[in-house]
């Protein structure tokens, strides 16, 4: 049995990637609540308070009771909201998000086994393939609560979304046309020498940029600014449905990180011998993920004509000189 | 497992196109087309054109459709019905409708192409990779390359030309910033600065009430 | 994968090359000249159409394919280009006073205006030389989508706002028509390319239905294009609604394109399948003349009455291919020519017509016009009576050549239905010549100006109305506009020209038609 659309530079047993999905699965499971504990405990700390301590020694046990708290609040349903796809909508975010993860390298083929979901050859355009549902996800949460706020949140967030996704993808095209390829795998292996933070340092800003507004995290988290709009596309959510939006916010955060890791830290790429490989990824992981939460305790929100000339008249020019210059001096090299 | 894959894919796309054409509610008619682009994309996977996938749902539904939607949840739901009445339309279209059906129908079932009946054609390896697109795209198709590369500069002027809206007339100093403005109206899509941080529909959720 | 670059030919590409090269120069212009923008882009604009025209002459005769086989540089494709160039230059003065460019109370668009005609141009010139069913589809938009734009242009007029939107869902339906055709042809085929196309269909695939549909389909998709009929219902609304010098261009200019590559499609890429086309063919081209000519009758709108005569012509046109021989297409390539003379004649009249009177296009704007304006009343004749196909003009040679080219192809029963479509026609033609000369002039309107209708799907409050003094400022009755006098003269005189002389025109035509010649029976 195979996939058409698996046969890629390396081919794998099916019954090698259920378990590397299991794995993958599990471990992200496994690091979304970490993450939550971790943010607020360093927002915490930025802000001079202790942040969660009461729940386990230093308050790590928080997100398990959290988690007990959202899964057993009641499935409240406002009756304005649209019966099927007001439930589905939480679930299409969380899928992409998860479905993105499979093309993250944490190592390259060890003993047989890719450390990796899949290497597909469109490589990082499955990544924007799976973003582009995810506003689906996004919108029709806001559309189908029947509320005011939802739906001008769910507005913001799309807007937003497709706005900064072209500056995103021509910031990674410069990378792509040194590496020569758009396979995740082949573009850490072409970092060996050098990572592209360096050659790539300004499409490398541009994205970071960008991918503070993909998320929709501080200071760009103007769907939902909790001062104008309550809280955006979530607000008639409740229980564990919030609770998938949230969880889809922190997936996010950690493949934009992943993917910046890939495309300009040389992914697996350290000291030591091939088995820290995978470790190595996680720590440059969570360096940015770090960043993350650092920025949204710095800086204010931006207004909602300033994100919108950020994006259109500074990123994407930027970002389209910059696959000029990256052309011109790959061809010339 | 392909046969699984094609059936979930042709199901999706030829109920997704019915339903864009059933459902009253525009918005949902917008949905089901964005059911059918993905149902097709997936049909594109089964055909080894990875690309062609990606790009599809890249482009039609993450960016196309997300104007669409846009633009049906903000119009929101029309209470106009939405043919005009041309005596006998009614049952004309549908009728020539299944008479194109039925033509087609003959013509695939009809041909003596081999390559229909059979397994279909065998591809080589790295095929319909963005590698081989790309050497398309530069080596045969170049002009068309270029062409279209020149179609899209043409689009966003029109798109200029029919939506931009400088109201100053010119006054008899030069200062206008000749380059600062139009460059902004080039990038002022359909979300613009202005359009979309003035958002304030008279009653958003009377699409979201419409729909239940 | 490695990369190996196509040929490139730069001196056969050169038309196309100093196109680009212009609408980008010209787009540039546009922004960057404030107050004298007019000036420097018809500068730029009519620079690049007589430097594409120069290139285009210079590579006459001059046969071969150009990137990988996705052009051919012949003269069938060289004379489709010249005729939109044409087309071009005469009607970028039309436009100089159009509201649409002029914009009065607001900035002018002449640059966007004049940018978007050339790259209509540019998609015609390369629509005319495809040999390649991607090039095919890639310049039909490239000529489409800027003329979907440029009939909604006048975005304060409601029927140019209609017009565009009617313009741009046909043209749509028209486009995927062609495409699902397309693909049924490359399915059935294998290739892209015309003469692998023909190859294939040539062995033992010109009964397949597969093939036949795509041939259906994509005769209807160009169908749709050149308003044919029964494709034709968008003509007049469209012709009607859009700004008179779009019109005129879009008659002319888009016709001649499609018709090339209508011409080389059917009779190189499907020429092996001529026996199941050429009935269809013909069959479209029969109803096209009756339609045509029986729907121009009633038209009190002059623009609407070019627009069914529009069809009637194409109909005349069609036959050319019908014949699928070297005179067919000589007698068409004729005609293009001709018919491009006689409707820029006829539309330059219209464009002052429209401007001085407040009738609009309607026929009572015209009426004295004989005693009145003289100047203006001649080149209207000559253009009717031309296109009535009345002796001593280049539309009667033009009809001449078809019924030749019919009869030698035993289509006489198309040849006796292009007669009798002549004569009905005459009876329309035949009314505009005589209320511009037999009746007494109209009482002149008030040219409306005062009330400027706001800009449709505009807010009142985001959108200003223009002020009254620039509204206005419309040019008064009587104005000699020398830029439209002389295009309307020229083509008037180029009407009598080639129709007492037709030798060059011939001479012309008939090197067009011989760049087909291996490939026809």
């Amino acid at each position: 049995m195979t996939l058409p659309f698996a046969d890629t530079n390396f081919a794998e047993a099916t019954w090698i990637l259920v378990v590397k999905s299991i794995v993958i699965f599990a471990v992200i499971f496994a690091i979304v609540p970490v993450l939550t504990v971790v943010e607020r405990k360093v927002l915490g700390r930025f802000q001079a308070r202790y942040g969660p301590n009461r729940v386990g020694p230093y308050g790590l046990m928080q997100p398990l009771a959290d988690a007990v708290k959202l899964v057993t609040k009641e499935h409240y349903r406002p009756r304005n909201a649209i019966p099927i796809l007001w439930p589905i909508a939480p679930a299409l975010v969380v899928f992409t998000g998860v479905a993105t993860l499979a093309i993250l390298p944490f190592g390259d083929v060890k003993d047989g086994v890719g450390f990796y979901g899949i290497d597909v050859p469109i490589g990082i355009l499955y990544f924007f393939a799976f973003g582009s549902i995810a506003f689906y996800g996004l919108l029709l949460g806001g559309w189908a609560s029947g509320s005011k706020y939802s739906f001008l949140g769910a507005m913001r967030a799309a807007a937003q979304l497709i706005s900064y996704e072209i500056s995103m993808g021509l910031a990674l095209l410069g990378a792509i046309m040194m590496a020569g390829s758009l396979s995740l795998v082949s573009i850490v292996e072409a970092q060996h020498q050098v990572w592209y933070i360096l050659p790539q340092f300004v499409g490398f800003l541009i994205f970071m940029v960008a991918g503070f507004a993909e998320t929709n995290r501080a200071p760009f988290d103007l769907p939902e600014a909790d001062a104008e709009l309550v809280a955006g596309y979530g607000t008639e959510y409740g229980g564990m449905r919030y609770g998938s939006y949230a969880m889809a916010e922190y997936i996010e955060m950690f493949v934009i990180s992943g993917v910046a890791v890939t495309f300009f830290l040389g992914g697996w790429h350290g000291p030591g011998p091939g088995w820290l490989d995978p470790i190595w990824v996680i720590v440059k992981i969570f360096a940015f993920l770090f960043l993350f939460m650092w920025i949204r305790a710095t800086l204010p929100r931006v207004r909602y004509d300033q994100l919108m000339s950020l994006g259109w008249k500074v990123l994407l020019p930027l970002a389209t000189l910059n696959v000029l210059v990256t052309a011109v001096l790959v061809t010339v090299t | 497992m392909v046969q699984v894959a094609f059936f979930v894919g042709a199901i999706g796309a030829t109920g997704g196109a019915l339903a864009v054409i059933a459902l009253r509610n525009p918005f949902y008619s917008v949905l089901a087309l964005v059911v059918h682009l993905v149902s097709l994309a997936g049909l594109f996977l089964l055909l080894y054109a990875q690309f062609v996938a990606a790009a599809q749902v890249v482009v039609y539904a993450g960016a196309v459709m997300v104007l669409y939607v846009f633009v049906a949840a903000y119009v929101g739901a029309v209470e106009e019905p939405i043919w005009e009445p041309i005596p006998g339309q009614r049952f004309l279209a549908p009728l020539l409708a299944v008479a194109l059906l039925v033509e087609l129908t003959i013509a695939i079932l009809g041909t003596g192409l081999t390559a229909l009946d059979s397994e279909g054609p065998t591809v080589h390896a790295g095929f319909g990779t963005p590698a081989e697109i790309g050497n398309l795209l530069l080596e045969r198709f170049l002009v068309v390359f270029e062409a279209a590369s020149m179609l899209l500069l043409i689009a966003a002027v029109g798109a200029v030309v029919l939506a931009g809206r400088r109201t100053t007339p010119p006054t008899s100093s030069a200062s206008r910033p000749g380059s600062a403005g139009s460059g902004s109206e080039v990038a002022a899509g359909p979300h613009a600065p202005t359009a979309t941080s003035s958002l304030a529909p008279a009653d958003p959720p009377s699409a979201a009430e419409q729909g239940g | 994968m490695t990369f190996h670059a196509p040929h490139i030919d730069y001196a056969g590409l050169s038309p196309v090359i100093a196109l680009t090269a212009g609408i980008c120069a010209v787009l540039v212009g546009g922004v960057f000249s404030a107050r004298r923008q007019r000036l420097v882009v018809s500068v730029l604009s009519l620079t690049t159409v007589a430097v594409a025209a120069g290139l285009c002459i210079w590579q006459w005769g001059e046969r071969e394919d150009l990137v990988a086989g996705a052009l051919r540089l012949d003269e069938l494709g060289l004379a489709g280009a010249l005729i939109a160039i044409l087309a071009a230059a005469v009607v970028i003065p039309l436009s100089w006073r159009e509201p649409a460019a002029e914009r009065p109370g607001s900035e002018p668009r002449h640059g966007e205006f004049q940018a978007l005609l050339l790259s209509s141009v540019l998609g015609m010139v390369l629509l005319a030389q495809a040999q390649n069913l991607v090039v095919l589809f890639v310049s039909l938009e490239l000529l489409s989508v800027p003329l979907y734009v440029l009939c909604g242009s006048a975005v304060r007029r409601t029927q140019s706002l209609e017009s565009g939107l009617k313009y741009l869902i046909v043209g749509s339906l028209g486009s995927a028509t062609l495409l699902y055709g397309l693909a049924f042809i490359y399915g059935g085929s294998g290739s892209t390319d015309f003469t692998t196309i023909r190859d294939a269909v040539g062995s033992g695939l010109t009964d397949d239905p597969l093939v036949l549909i795509g041939i259906a389909l994509a005769a209807t998709g160009l169908a749709f294009k050149i308003s044919i009929a029964p494709f034709h219902q968008w003509t007049p609304d469209v012709y009607e609604g859009a700004p008179t010098p779009v019109t005129a261009f879009m008659a002319v200019a888009t016709k001649a394109a499609a018709f090339c590559v209508f011409v080389r499609f059917f009779e190189v890429a499907l020429g092996p399948a001529v026996d199941n086309w050429q009935p269809a063919l013909a069959v479209l081209a029969a109803v096209s003349i009756v339609v045509g000519n029986i729907g121009a009758l009633g038209q009190s709108s002059l623009k609407r009455l070019l627009g069914y005569s529009g069809v009637a012509q194409a109909g005349y046109m069609l036959v050319g291919i019908v014949c699928a021989s070297a005179l067919g297409v000589n007698a068409l390539v004729f005609y293009l020519a001709a018919y491009t003379l006689m409707n820029l004649a006829a539309f330059a009249v219209i464009v002052v017509r429209e401007r001085e009177s407040g009738y609009g296009d309607g026929i009572k704007a015209f009426e004295g016009l004989g005693r009145d304006r003289p100047d203006l009343a001649w080149p209207l004749t000559i253009a009717m009576l031309a296109l009535a196909g009345l002796p001593a003009t280049a539309g009667f040679m033009g009809k001449l050549y078809l019924i030749e080219a019919a009869v030698d192809a035993d289509y006489t029963w198309l040849g006796v239905a292009i007669a009798i479509g002549t004569m009905i026609s005459l009876a329309y033609y035949l009314r505009v010549v005589a209320a511009v000369w037999m009746r007494p002039a109209a009482e002149p309107l008030a040219p409306e100006g005062a009330g400027m209708p706001a800009m449709a799907g505009g807010s009142p409050e985001a959108d200003p109305l223009p002020s009254l003094a620039a509204a206005t400022a419309a040019p008064r009755p009587g104005t000699r506009c020398l830029a439209i006098l002389v295009p309307a003269w020229l083509m008037a005189g180029a009407t009598i020209f080639f129709g007492v002389l037709p030798s060059p025109l011939v001479d012309w035509a008939s090197h067009a038609g011989g760049a087909l010649t291996p490939f026809l029976a």
